[in-house]
């Protein structure tokens, strides 16, 4: 992973508007309930279309009638695999070297892999006639033993998923070596296990598809909840074999994504082909219960970890065996979340010289497992962090020491790390220093001494982490076999009015580009930021681009926007110096009106715009028009880190954990508006905190997900106390880094780590998340219990 | 989560509502209240009447009354209604306890006193509430009307002695006389702020810091909201400050109990909590 890549010299200049917590543009269409969501299309001519799922995780389908379906009132036409033979299984977008791939097929045919797969589809006049017809679908199914851990469908005998496959496994990923001799003379070797449960993600708005064939124009409107819009179009294309130029995705306002929207999906290739068949608009939107078991879920990891360390702290080596369960089928990014988004990043922000890693991704009869907030990260920030804790409580050694003892250093920066990711810039002391300060550390370690002995447990959980945003480059994505681009594109059109449009091939979910992405513009441009309309999420409007994911938007997308508009503020200039008779150098342009440092003539940007856009009075070879593209393709990613303290209590009796504190010090580089990053971080914060405390896909013997997970609602948040340091990412013209991810990466450790400085005297030395109550109990009771036995 | 078709009346006059529910199949029509459970459950198609009678135009079932010391409370107050009145804000805290933990602001401003009684959730807080308050329950079959203490109207899980044809009018609660304490306590689990174990408890103490008299009611922790009778026998006449023999007496008043078991808590946990929310509720009313 380690190429010779030039970065760009960075341009420092912070224009007035970068850095200002303006908030959000986008805001009142949204609080005011006018938001356009998929959903809220209803085209002419509208049918709607409901699948049938099946109830059992594993099972062959001994028989399937759709006959009084299809007679059933309001149905226009009920469809199983037979009847769409023409689609093949739905091929990842992303498929590590070596992967068995077993696609997702767009109907189960024969066989059920995991519950809630769809057996077939009925397409009505009314949602609700779909609905009632599905009760007149007779299927019979022949249930299957159902292997839903990973662990279990790795036991020697276990049956296979995939029976053509020699067994379970659909990826082996080994990465590093060594451990066994750099742990030779370690003061401390321990081995333990964790595991990383389960998450089912929740957008606030499922997935929503609305397919519009138009038979006079062969043209397909395909309106679609996602993250990707060209990608989708591009996958979508190939998959049931349409013309590119005449599939047009439109993604409308997205309500959150959090990765399970950038993923393709059997019902995305359905309702293509349906419309195509039916020749009118088909649309489906997920129910809840849909969004559990046919929308792809989050980590799963069952790990094993090996740590020698010195009796100062200082880490030798690791060694990491994973078990990534993957579910049924592989979605999108389903074999390389698990194995290069962890592998590659279990060393954090830490110079540990050894480290040897295996994953082994894993079929089993669930949902498929994909990319969902941090996509990996998370899961490898878990392992190292969880492991530095481990060792410090082993030791008896200050948690934050031994993180200091194992920073990568100042002047080592920018460094790689043995697994090949690089970390280009950051203040990782000074960052965990802050920490410590907000959170009154040593204060709270005293209260600490006294609270033990009055036999009330307090604990203080730390964690660093790292990833690598703003995939990303070309040349890194091929060989690990990513298809899909690295770049984004930023159009930017001055009018002839002055005002200004911004198409940019990144999409917001949420995150709030139509605000962040005008700051920058408008940085450039010189013009009012109320003057900037930003639109994404039309592959007929925008300019090819990649989408939003892996907090990509800002340091990718919003850098092709400053690239694109500051072209466009120089052919300004160039324009205004020639109609002012001045030069270059002394041209200036303040909220929509051009002066001359020397002399008092002045020009107006409509005047600007008038010429530019008719040409008249400018030179052929400045050309036509105020309008450039760029596709900005990075030339190396960035590290964003922080450093995240949880201070708690613990109740003896009931097993509750309160979280009494909690402090997050991010550095995302230059951040470009404080209000939207913080959002970002509290949005990330609770789902890492749901994590630590409280959900989990639960998926039971039979195969079923819980159907009412945990999810943290805000009044189960703590106050956040959240500050930045900023190292500016020399790897983008903005300086950004990406923050989107940090609080799912950082929180999940941080707990668990508080969680188990407060129970270490106890004897407890592991814990699973989620902390739930009675586990906590257990655990407690399993120490007692061991200490009385010794 | 589209409903069966069915068939929709709002009578404004009970006697009507009264007359199509006596004319009815048993299980044929679902009276609608605030909704709060039943759209759930016709969403879920988990309940598929021919009719939904809706309750909510009958005027006369909105009134909450207090004659002499008892307060009625018709069938279509809303627990928000209920928790701002002001007799229940002087004479029945416990109720506004219960409104603080019970769902959320919005459930509660359609969510009905009366519904939640007649649903009879196993974790339902309004019901081990008014088990505690010994409320009574105001029945009404066409033109013949009859009365059930809260004790006998929740038989189980989602049972009560609600007969085929007849409409749950009213609520009476019997004011408390001053001196009692009382309190709600809950434990929720983090799916859907539903109780693992709930606890309703008025506690009257002697002068010598002695439970008087005391009862008690579960929510979540057992099968079904229950009156903790044997446990109650056992504390009156005990010194709430003596912790250790408080601890002993809740923990053998546990082992007679038969806990739920599921998902969200094991009936172990259950049990554990149950006795912790019971020490530390009564050690707090024992002041
Ligand atoms: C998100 C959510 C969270 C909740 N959390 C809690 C909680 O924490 N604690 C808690 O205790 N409850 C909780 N509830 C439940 C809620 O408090 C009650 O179920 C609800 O308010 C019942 O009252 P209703 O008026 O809505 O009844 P409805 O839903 O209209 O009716 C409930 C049932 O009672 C019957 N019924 C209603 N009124 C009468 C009548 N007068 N005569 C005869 N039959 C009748 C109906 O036919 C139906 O079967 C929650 C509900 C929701 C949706």
């Amino acid at each position: 992973m380690n190429l010779p890549i030039k970065p760009p010299k960075l341009d420092q200049a912070v224009g007035r508007l970068t850095g200002q917590a303006i908030p959000r543009l986008e805001d009142r269409r949204f609080l005011t309930g006018r938001g356009r969501y998929v959903d809220d299309i209803v085209l002419a001519r509208q049918l709607h279309a409901h699948f049938v799922r099946s109830p059992h995780a594993h099972a062959r389908i001994v028989s399937l009638d759709l006959s009084l379906a299809r007679t059933a009132k309001g149905v226009v036409d009920a469809f199983s695999a037979a009847d769409l033979a023409e689609l093949g299984d739905i091929a990842p977008n992303w498929v590590v070297p070596g992967s068995k791939v077993k696609g997702r097929p767009p109907l189960a045919r024969a066989m059920i892999r995991h519950h809630g797969e769809a057996v077939a589809v009925i397409v009505a006049e009314s949602l609700a006639e779909a609905v009632d017809a599905a009760e007149r679908v007779e299927v019979v199914y022949e249930p299957l033993a159902v292997l839903a851990d990973q662990e279990a469908a790795m036991a020697p005998g276990a049956p296979r998923i995939h029976p053509d496959l020699a067994d379970n496994v659909a990826t082996r990923f080994p990465v590093g070596k060594g451990f066994d001799e750099a742990a030779q003379g370690a003061d401390l070797r321990v081995a333990f296990k964790l595991r990383n449960q389960r998450l089912v993600p929740f957008p606030m708005e499922p997935r929503a598809v609305n397919a519009d064939f138009d038979d006079a124009t062969g043209r397909l409107t395909f309106y679609c909840a996602h993250q990707l819009p060209h990608l989708l179009r591009r996958m979508l294309a190939a998959a049931i074999g349409f013309p590119e130029q005449k599939l047009r995705v439109i993604s409308p306002d997205v309500g959150g994504g959090f990765g399970p929207k950038m993923h393709f999906y059997p019902e995305d290739v359905v309702l293509a082909v349906l419309t195509q068949r039916l020749k009118r608009p088909v649309k489906w939107t997920e129910t809840r219960g849909e969004n559990i078991s046919a929308t792809t879920h989050g980590r799963d990891h069952v790990t094993h970890i090996e740590v020698a360390a010195r009796s100062d702290g200082k880490i030798l080596a690791l060694r990491i065996n994973s078990l990534a369960n993957v579910g049924a089928y592989l979605s999108s990014m389903g074999s390389g979340v698990p194995t290069v988004n962890v592998a590659l990043f279990v060393l954090g922000l830490y110079a540990i010289g050894h480290v040897e890693v295996l994953i082994t991704n894993v079929y089993t009869n669930t949902t498929p497992v994909d990319a969902y907030r941090g996509a990996g990260r998370p899961e490898a920030a878990y392992i190292i962090e969880r492991t530095i804790g481990r060792v410090a409580l082993e030791l008896g050694l200050d948690a934050a020491d031994v993180r200091r003892t194992n920073f990568v250093a100042a002047d080592q920066l920018p460094y790689r790390h043995p697994t090949g990711i690089g970390l280009d810039s950051g203040q990782y002391e000074a960052t965990l220093a802050k920490a410590l300060e907000q959170a009154d550390y040593e204060a709270f370690r005293a209260e600490q001494v006294v609270a033990r002995q009055e036999g009330r447990l307090l604990g203080a959980g730390l964690a660093t982490y790292t990833h690598s945003c703003g995939v990303g480059m070309a040349e890194l994505m091929g060989p690990i076999g990513f298809d899909r681009g690295g770049f984004e594109s930023a159009l930017v059109r001055v009018h002839p009015d002055g005002r200004v449009t911004v198409l940019s091939g990144a999409h917001s979910h949420g995150q709030g580009h139509a605000t962040t992405f005008a700051q920058i513009a408008a940085d450039e441009l010189g013009v009012p930021f109320e003057h900037i309309e930003v639109l994404q999420g039309d592959t007929d409007l925008v300019p090819m681009g990649v989408g939003t994911f892996n907090s990509r938007s800002v340091s990718v997308g919003g850098s092709a926007v400053k690239i694109a508009a500051a072209r466009v503020a120089t052919k300004m200039r160039k324009l205004a110096a020639h109609m002012m008779q001045a030069d270059l150098e002394g041209v200036v342009l303040e909220a929509g009106l051009f002066r001359t440092t020397g002399g008092n003539a002045t020009l107006t940007i409509q005047e600007l715009g008038r010429a530019a856009w008719t040409g008249q009075g400018v030179p052929r070879d400045l050309g036509i028009g105020l309008e450039e593209t760029e596709f900005y393709h990075p030339h190396a990613m960035s590290a964003p880190n922080g450093a995240h303290i949880a201070l708690v209590e613990v109740d003896i009796e009931t097993g509750e954990i309160a979280l009494r504190r909690y402090v997050a010090i991010e550095d995302c580089g230059v951040v470009i508006n404080p209000l939207l990053a913080r959002g970002q971080i509290q949005g990330g914060l609770a789902q890492g905190i749901g994590q630590a405390l409280y959900e989990d896909a639960a998926i039971d013997a039979e195969g079923m997900p819980v159907a009412d997970p945990p999810i943290p609602r805000s009044d189960m948040m703590p106050w956040m106390e959240i500050d930045f340091v900023c190292t500016p990412s020399p790897n983008n013209p903005l300086g950004a880094k990406g923050i989107g991810e940090a609080g799912a990466l950082g929180a999940p450790p941080a707990i668990v780590n508080a969680a188990l400085d407060a129970l270490w005297p106890l004897g407890v030395r592991e814990l699973d998340m989620p902390l739930t109550p009675q586990r906590v109990l257990a655990a407690i009771a399993a120490a007692t219990a061991g200490r009385e036995r010794a | 989560m589209i409903p069966v078709d069915f068939d929709y009346v709002r009578p404004t006059d009970l006697a009507v509502a009264g007359a199509i529910l006596v004319e009815a199949a048993p299980g044929a029509v679902a009276v609608l209240a605030g909704g709060q459970s039943l759209m759930t459950e016709l969403k879920l198609r988990t309940r598929r009447p021919q009719l939904v009678l809706d309750i909510g135009g009958i005027d006369a079932l909105r009134t909450i009354e207090q004659v002499g010391d008892t307060l009625r409370i018709g069938a279509m107050v809303s627990q928000a209604d209920l928790a701002r009145h002001p007799v229940v804000q002087d004479r029945l805290p416990m109720l506004i306890e219960v409104a603080a933990v019970a769902a959320d602001p919005m459930v509660r401003r359609r969510g009905t006193l009366l519904g939640a009684i007649c649903q009879a959730d196993p974790t339902g807080d309004w019901v081990a509430a008014c088990l505690v308050l010994d409320a009574v329950v105001e029945l009404r079959r066409g033109d013949v009307l009859r009365e059930v203490a809260m004790q006998d109207f929740v038989t189980g899980a989602r049972e009560t002695g609600l007969q085929p044809g007849e409409i749950a009018t009213a609520l009476r609660i019997a004011l408390p006389v001053t001196g009692a304490g009382s309190a709600y306590r809950k434990v929720r689990h983090t799916a859907i702020g539903w109780s693992i174990a709930g606890l309703a408890a008025m506690v009257e103490i002697d002068p010598s810091g002695r439970c008087a008299d005391c009862r008690l009611a579960a929510s979540g922790a057992l099968t079904h909201p229950q009156r903790l009778t044997a446990l109650e026998d056992r504390l009156r006449g005990l010194a709430l400050h003596d912790t250790p023999t408080l601890a002993q007496v809740i923990g053998a008043a546990m082992s007679d109990l038969v806990f739920q078991d599921d998902r969200h808590a094991s009936a172990e946990h259950r049990g554990v909590r149950l006795s912790v929310l019971l020490q530390r509720t009564l050690a707090d009313l024992a002041g």
